[in-house]
């Protein structure tokens, strides 16, 4: 067995996160790492909170609060901060961690950012992997936080048993509700910055729209968080979770892996959709035959007209 | 203008722009550091074009809307205040200066710098603070290091006192209060001022150690009890400088300083206090770089923003309240390692920008300040600068002397224009604290200086002497020495102060400051009862903290 | 970035109490438009914490943001607190007041990236991609 491997299920951190850089940048030995680690490896997978939304929902902030929570009940935690990358250089800026500075010397808590790359659905199968190792390595919650730009929200909802969906009041209500597929794939949803007026008549409007939808085994409860000023309101958070984890165990998962498939290729195909329409907005510099890039691109044209997190270019727009 | 004359004008300017059109054509488009377009020529249509009118956006200087300046004869009857800002190292050499200066027969008074530690709260013997104890100022642990630094030293003989103290600003109010209670000192004889701006340090200087919300109640808490017991004492200093030195445009230094300036206003005016009362001592903060006619804009516009909000938002009805300090310090910001006699230039253009601003309080940097501690000579310098324009220039003879020239108008209009909508915009948000908090401000901040980095880099900016005209010779860059036998006699002191100092005094006195931190009551008196039994900075900030909770960062954009 | 020339992974923060950050957010802005993904984890790091983080996240680099006088021994410290989690492969990269004085110790302990005021985004870049052994032409 590789070295690497060894040091991994000897629970050397280091070698954890040197095998998520061995993933992510799709070295050689990484499919060899997988299998190794896959056959030997101890116990069940760590369960997996996925968090998303639009910037600006204080995903990291209640993030940091779960791993508080977490840690109180004595459980050991890793993070996985997935960020958007810049379409123009590929590089990217990655603060997550500012959010999480009480835990950097908690030996029970493990972070690692990890840049989009422009792949569809925001969510790539790296980044999957990643997740992987962090859920085989021993710790006892995994918790993946996600720019949510639109599609991508279904690749999170893929990887984690739990998806919570975080929602400001106020922030373009009605956009947040109807974006495609949020209400579809939250198994709870957190009404952050609850403290904010409107957040009782906007948690009542997302309940409403829940009655509307085709029956669900499983009715995500909505809970409003003001992730810092009150410990009691992520521990509200805390156990919708475990509760939902329950509902899990006695039920199954709510999708079958068939369904699942489904749902990503539906994801895919929507993102082709939307790519086809609005093709005409890249420039004739833009246009290459390169897919990734021309994709990443698009993508970087579709966060620019949603509005959301603006990208800075690299030639500054200096006014002239 | 008769609409004749306008017709005339207007044809022969489109007669004009075409007959010139290529040469026009030639220097490309320029905008102001700030990216406010700069056309080649001004004329009355472009006054015509913004509808201005003099009552309107002028005025007569001591009148709304105070664009002209706050007093009828100006300069002729009393010269801009020239500060120079000396920091100190150690508590010694602070009390040599100040004896030497009472000796010289001078009240100009002195800046006393803190070290970084204190002004995060944080005593000298703290894990944290280690090698930067009293390294960029006076470590001040506790009352008995502001004795020691005044030992000997009349209060009533000192003039002005001004200590960059934020996050810890009551603490730094209660030290002084607390010198002239035990000196037998009356506080109307001497001038403290402190700078107590905590939003900005969240923004843009990084001193912040509490939630900010606790910040601005501290703040304005202190701005409170102030009023009551040293009314003469400057409590504020609301400052953009730092905000601009971090890459706001001027515009963003403007009114982003406003904004917060009507965060902390608009706190007081909740605890019952009255802008009347406090109006004109609050001191609003700048700094001048080299954009000139920017500056002088700015300057305008800023009195003309500010004295409309405390008649129209504040409730202010006296011409005191709308009084308030322009203060502008010219900024070290550009000036360079490289060349630096070419300072000299840009220190006197920035000082006459001040002027042709119309500020009243002003500070002047030396031309040796990206070398280190500023030589005698540069400082002297500097003042020379101030004269020069004073005595020698005429510039001083008449108030506003820059007023009607249709560049400066419109630019001063724009400006005004600016500012009013970031103000709605920042209310939109919350407010400054809020618009703070979800990093709005710091955005910004960082996105200016970045497209400044870009356009250095590229060029297309130029800063003589560094990449252009430069010359070939090593730069000569400040040596920095660490001080190890300051920071070892320091932990001595503090050590033996936490044995010698009644210690239950000190505890008591901490924990009704926890029980008044816990309530809406003012903290100050609690505050003055600790610094009295000697609880030292950290200890009195701890309980902040504990209170309070420990600053986060949540800011949602980078 | 692609397989054959992966991102270069680095954190930049500021060591130490001074709390301005113009700087290190230019460069973490500036390595970022280079292709670089940067983890810039704020004010106020210790050594300790700062280890880490690159630890953690399997940095290539770590640029540090010293205003201050105490160049030195921060920058010393930092080594010292990689070297004790097994990270001395770590490039240390230091931005500040770096007179020829500050340059010499620092080179003496290893660390010969050190950029004062003046210095281009691109100073950087190249310092770094060259160290770490990268092609200059950083395209998607």
């Amino acid at each position: 067995m590789n070295e690497l491997a060894k040091r991994f299920l000897n629970g050397d951190v280091r070698a954890l996160s040197r095998a998520i850089t061995v993933i992510e940048q799709g070295r050689p030995e990484a499919q060899e790492l997988l299998e190794e680690l896959a056959s030997e490896r101890p116990g069940d997978l760590a369960p997996t909170v996925g968090l998303t939304g639009a910037p600006g929902a204080g995903k990291s902030t209640l993030t940091s609060a779960l791993i508080g929570a977490a840690r109180r009940a004595g459980r050991t935690v890793a993070v996985l901060a997935v960020d958007p990358s810049s379409p123009y250089s590929g590089g990217a800026l990655l603060g997550d961690r500012l959010r999480m500075s009480e835990f950097i010397l908690d030996p029970g808590v493990f972070v690692r950012s990890m840049s989009a790359r422009g792949q569809l659905g925001g969510l790539s199968p790296r980044a999957a992997e990643a997740v992987w190792l962090l859920r085989a390595f021993g710790f006892d919650e995994v918790i993946v936080e996600s720019v949510g730009a639109g599609q991508s929200e279904h690749g999170l909802a893929a990887l984690a048993d739990t998806t919570v969906v975080v929602l400001t009041p106020g922030a373009g209500d009605s956009i947040q509700l109807e974006k495609a597929g949020i209400v579809e794939i939250a198994d709870v949803f957190a009404i952050n910055k609850a403290d904010l007026p409107g957040a009782e008549a906007f948690a009542r409007a997302v309940k409403a729209m829940q009655s509307i939808g085709p029956r669900r085994v499983w009715t995500p409860p909505v809970v409003r968080t003001i992730a810092l000023a009150d410990d009691s309101h992520v521990s509200d958070l805390w156990e919708a979770i475990q509760g939902h984890r329950e509902h899990l165990a006695a039920h199954g998962p709510s999708i079958t892996a068939a369904a699942l498939v489904d749902r990503v290729a539906t994801t895919v195909a929507e993102q082709a959709r939307i790519w086809a329409e609005r093709q005409s907005r890249l420039t004739s510099a833009e246009l290459t035959s390169d897919p990734q890039l021309l994709i990443a691109r698009l993508l970087g044209h579709l966060r620019l007209s949603e509005d959301l997190d603006p990208i800075t270019p690299p030639v500054p727009e200096v006014r002239r | 203008m008769t609409s004749t004359d306008h017709h005339a004008l207007e044809g022969h300017y489109d007669r004009w722009l075409d007959e010139h059109a290529a040469e026009l054509a030639g220097a490309g488009e320029l905008s102001t550091s700030s990216g406010i377009p700069i056309k080649p020529l001004y004329t009355p249509l472009d006054l015509e074009q913004i509808g201005w009118s003099y009552e309107r956006e002028l005025g007569l200087p001591g009148e709304a809307p105070y664009t002209r300046g706050f007093s009828a004869a100006g300069y002729r009857s009393k010269l801009w205040k020239m500060e120079m800002y000396a920091g100190f190292g150690s508590a010694e050499d602070a009390n040599r200066r100040y004896r030497y200066l009472i000796e010289q027969g001078s009240t100009g008074g002195v800046s006393m710098a803190l070290d970084l530690p204190t002004q995060i709260g944080m005593d000298s013997d703290d894990p944290m603070a280690r090698i930067e104890v009293g390294q960029m100022g006076v470590a001040l642990s506790s009352f008995a290091d502001v004795e020691r630094v005044f030992d000997g030293i009349p209060l009533d003989r000192v003039g002005h006192i001004f200590t960059t103290a934020n996050c810890i600003g009551p603490i730094a109010a209660a030290w002084f209060l607390v010198l002239a209670e035990k000196q037998g000192v009356d506080t109307s004889t001497f001038d403290v001022q402190i700078q107590n701006d905590p939003i900005k340090e969240y923004i843009a200087r990084g001193t912040q150690f509490l939630p900010i919300e606790a910040s601005v109640r501290l703040a304005t808490d202190m701005l409170q009890h102030m009023n009551q017991v040293a009314p003469n004492w400057l409590p504020i200093s609301v400052s953009g400088s730092h905000m601009k030195q971090a890459g706001s445009t001027c515009v963003q230094e403007a009114a982003f300083t406003i904004c917060n300036g009507i965060a902390y206003v608009e706190t007081c005016l909740a605890k019952g206090m009255r802008i009347d009362d406090f109006g004109e001592n609050i001191e609003l903060h700048f700094c001048t770089e080299m954009d000139f006619f920017e500056e002088v804009a700015k300057y305008r516009a800023v009195r003309a923003v500010w004295t409309q909000l405390v008649r129209e938002r504040f409730g202010g009805t006296t011409e005191a309240a709308q009084h308030f300090r322009l203060h502008a310090a010219t900024s070290g910001r550009p000036l360079t390692a490289q060349q630096p006699l070419n300072n000299i230039s840009r220190i006197t253009l920035q000082i006459l920008a001040q002027i042709l601003g119309g500020c009243e309080q002003t500070r002047t940097a030396s031309f040796d300040e990206a070398l280190g501690i500023p030589t005698e000579e540069a400082a002297r310098t500097s003042i020379r600068a101030n004269q020069i324009i004073a005595y020698e220039s005429g510039v001083p003879a008449t108030v506003d002397p820059l007023a009607g020239s249709y560049y400066v108008e419109t630019l001063t209009h724009e400006f005004r224009r600016l500012i009013w909508e970031e103000i709605a915009r920042v209310d939109e948000m919350g407010g400054a604290v809020e618009a703070t908090r979800q990093g709005y401000f710091q955005q910004k901040l960082a996105d200016g200086a970045y497209r400044d980095q870009v356009a250095v880099d590229s060029g297309e900016k130029v800063i003589v002497g560094v990449n252009r005209f430069q010359l070939d010779d090593e730069t000569p860059v400040p040596v920095f020495t660490l001080n190890e036998d300051g920071i070892n006699r320091q932990l001595d002191r503090l050590g033996r102060l936490r044995k010698e100092r009644d210690n239950e005094a000190a505890e008591a006195s901490l924990r009704r400051l926890a029980e008044v931190c816990a309530t809406d009551e003012n903290v100050m008196p609690a505050v003055l009862d600790c610094v009295r039994n000697y609880a030292t900075t950290g200890e009195i900030s701890q309980v902040w903290r504990s209170v309070f909770g420990e600053y986060r960062s949540e800011m949602s954009k980078l | 970035m692609n397989d054959d020339n992966p991102a270069i992974r680095a954190v930049v923060s500021k060591i130490g109490l001074d709390g301005h950050d113009r700087g290190a957010k230019v460069i973490a802005r500036g390595l970022r438009d280079a292709g670089m993904e940067v983890i810039y984890t704020g004010l106020r790091r210790t050594p300790q914490e700062l280890a880490e983080i690159v630890l953690q996240e399997d940095a290539d680099v770590i640029g540090l943001s010293i205003l201050s006088g105490a160049v030195v021994p921060l920058a010393s410290a930092m080594q010292e607190a990689l070297a004790a989690r097994g990270l001395d492969d770590v490039l240390i990269v230091v931005g500040g007041i770096v007179p020829a004085a500050t340059r010499a110790d620092l080179a003496a302990l290893g660390i010969d990236g050190a950029f004062g005021p003046g210095t281009a985004i691109s100073d950087v870049v190249g310092f770094i991609q060259g160290r770490l052994g990268r092609r200059v032409d950083a395209g998607v």
